[in-house]
């Protein structure tokens, strides 16, 4: 192995990119944009990198799909229907603390499978501890699951995620292929992961809870235009009918998300500046600028030359499978520490490199996307929602509410274990599954 | 019109100073903040009671979904939060940075703009050495007009 001049320049900016993103030394989107205009401006000078290639690894699908949902969660969020859905959960409870976390998490995971399940959590956390407040029980509990399980239920959709998107957009893979290999075991690590939190959490759900009555919170306030939820129903519905065939019609899932924005736009005629405003463009420019610095480090060759490298081991089938468990644990270890879009982003140019190496990379994509997924749930700091949900906790000055990183880290850590054994065993039994 | 016709003399709060002296001092005045001087008198924060509320009465969930409680909401209490122990925190805790002053030759029109422009019902009016004179409110402003 020789590393060229291209080689080592492009890696020295991808580290002190990934440096300045990972150590939180200035905002990660400007870290992005730094390290971009580094990297096309001296790939030009030492002649490996164009404008032009840069341009063309920016992923327009996965760019453009975010910004879409971005704006039609925008348009659902205000007309109050995550509100309506949280309150009509915690009455169809029935003041079981149990069946009351369960419900909460299968609602806050089935929508994290079409919605961006940190737009999901900003909603449904503070709602929760609104809920739990009335009902006098502590609300830990309920927002930990949330965010783990809404991490855990993006996994399963094509949409669910941003890593999927990339993933699926750089493997031309469907919405539909992504759901039948990435729903059923998603739905088994679901299952031991809420079983762990009914454990993990036994003493604070042995409580008895006060009814949520109408007269203290009123389900008929929280739809605010009825007409307006209506229209939005039919046009998320347009979507996700769209996500199941628009490999049918050659249609990019962004095109799909757009055809439904459209509609939602036609129906409801927001004020374009503000629906604008509700895309979240920070996060865009950071993913747009990190895929021009990984597409340097493409161009000089070193992705390629690792690919040719990993390519001797996985051409082997037995080793392909060991390949795929260790992809997937390195990849959770790294995401339950550091942002796992760069890793993604990484590692993608480098599974396309195999492929052209004549590997069957598919269940390696399947691999990556359980890795990411479920690596963010292992600490406080491993996905957003996390975040979120520590941070409500702590604006609600309840007692007992307050959950630290060493609490997150002793109820994560293991959640996300079991997860990842679940998957590495089911990777194993049904590998010719995920292969085909 | 200028602002010296209008503004409303008002004690201070000074460091030190307790939660429930400065929010008296509000409610004799009736009006919704006052100004923290420090010893000579010069202007550095402001104390207002729709902050100190914010700040520590109402819990953020309950801002958010203030349109879906029912009438009947009777079981959210706010413990501690009403009591003396509230009370007797030193009013500078919640003390504001964000001060809007002018000076009292400064017209009222000039006043309302800066109250819209900054979401308030009141500014401070000090000297050129920046020690506080008084306060102008959207009230004593119509009481103003109202009596000329």
């Amino acid at each position: 192995m020789t590393f060229s001049s291209p080689m080592i320049i492009s890696t020295v900016i991808l580290l002190a990119a990934y440096y300045l993103i990972f150590t939180e030394t200035i905002h990660r989107t400007s870290a992005a944009i730094i390290g971009a205009v580094t990297m096309i401006g001296i790939g030009m000078w030492f002649d490996f990198y164009s404008q032009e290639e840069a341009i063309q690894a920016i992923d327009a699908n996965t760019i453009l799909l975010l910004a879409a949902m971005m704006m039609v969660v925008s348009m659902l969020r205000s007309t109050g229907a995550f509100e309506y859905t949280a309150i009509f959960i915690s009455r169809i409870s029935k003041c079981q603390p149990r069946r009351l976390l369960i419900y909460l998490c299968l609602a806050v995971s089935l929508i994290s499978m079409i919605l961006d399940n940190v737009t999901t959590v900003i909603v449904f956390a503070p709602l929760t501890i609104l809920i739990t407040r009335i009902m006098k029980i502590n609300p830990m509990p309920y927002l930990v699951g949330e965010a783990m399980l809404s991490n855990v239920g993006g996994i399963a959709t094509l949409v669910g995620d941003p890593p999927n998107i990339m993933i699926g957009s750089a493997a031309n893979i469907d919405f539909t292929t992504f759901l039948v290999h990435m729903f059923p075991p998603v739905a088994v690590v679901w299952c031991f992961t809420i079983v762990f939190l009914l454990f993990t959490f036994r003493k604070e759900l042995d409580v008895e809870i006060t009814p949520l009555d109408e007269q203290y919170l009123d389900s008929r306030q929280a739809i605010t235009d009825y007409v307006a939820f209506s229209k939005m129903v039919l046009a998320l519905t347009t979507i996700i009918i769209l996500f199941f065939i628009h490999h049918h019609f050659h249609f990019y899932p962004s095109y799909a998300a757009f055809i439904g924005l459209a509609l939602a736009m036609a129906l409801l005629q927001p004020k374009p500046e503000n629906l604008f405003g509700e895309v979240n463009w920070s996060v865009l420019i950071f993913f747009a600028g990190l895929f021009v610095i990984v597409g340097g480090v493409e161009a000089s060759g070193l992705l390629s030359m690792f690919g040719d490298q990993l390519a001797q081991v996985a051409k082997d089938p037995s080793m392909l499978l060991m390949t795929c468990i260790l992809i997937m644990w390195v990849a959770a270890l790294l995401s339950a520490f550091v942002d796992n879009i760069p890793f993604t982003v990484t590692m993608i140019p480098i599974i396309l490199g195999l492929e052209s190496s004549g590997v069957n990379v598919t269940p390696l994509w399947w691999a990556l996307a359980l890795g990411v997924g479920l690596g963010g749930n292992g600490t406080h700091i491993g996905a957003t929602a996390n975040i979120i949900v520590i941070s409500e906790l702590e604006k609600s000055g309840i007692k007992d509410a307050r959950i630290s990183p060493v609490q997150w880290l002793k109820k994560g850590a293991p959640a996300t274990v079991t997860g990842l054994c679940v998957s590495s065993v089911l990777f194993t039994i049904f590998f010719d599954f995920f292969h085909g | 019109m200028k602002l010296m016709e209008c503004m409303t003399k008002t004690r201070a709060a000074t460091l030190g100073m307790k939660v429930r002296e400065a929010m008296q001092v509000c409610v004799d005045y009736d009006c919704p903040g006052i100004p923290f001087v420090d010893e000579s008198g010069k202007l550095i924060g402001r104390f207002s009671i729709r902050h100190t509320f914010y700040q520590h009465c109402i819990p953020a969930d309950l801002i958010k979904h203030a349109h879906l409680l029912g009438n009947g909401i009777d079981n959210i209490e706010m413990e501690d939060h009403y009591t003396d122990d509230f009370m007797k925190l030193p009013a500078s805790d919640f003390m504001l940075d964000q001060i809007i002053h002018l000076r009292p030759d400064s017209q009222i029109v000039k006043a309302l703009a800066l109250m819209e422009q900054f979401n308030t019902s009141y500014l401070f009016v000090v000297d050129d050495k920046e020690h506080y004179l008084g306060l102008v409110t959207h009230q004593s402003i119509a009481r103003h007009l109202l009596e000329e």
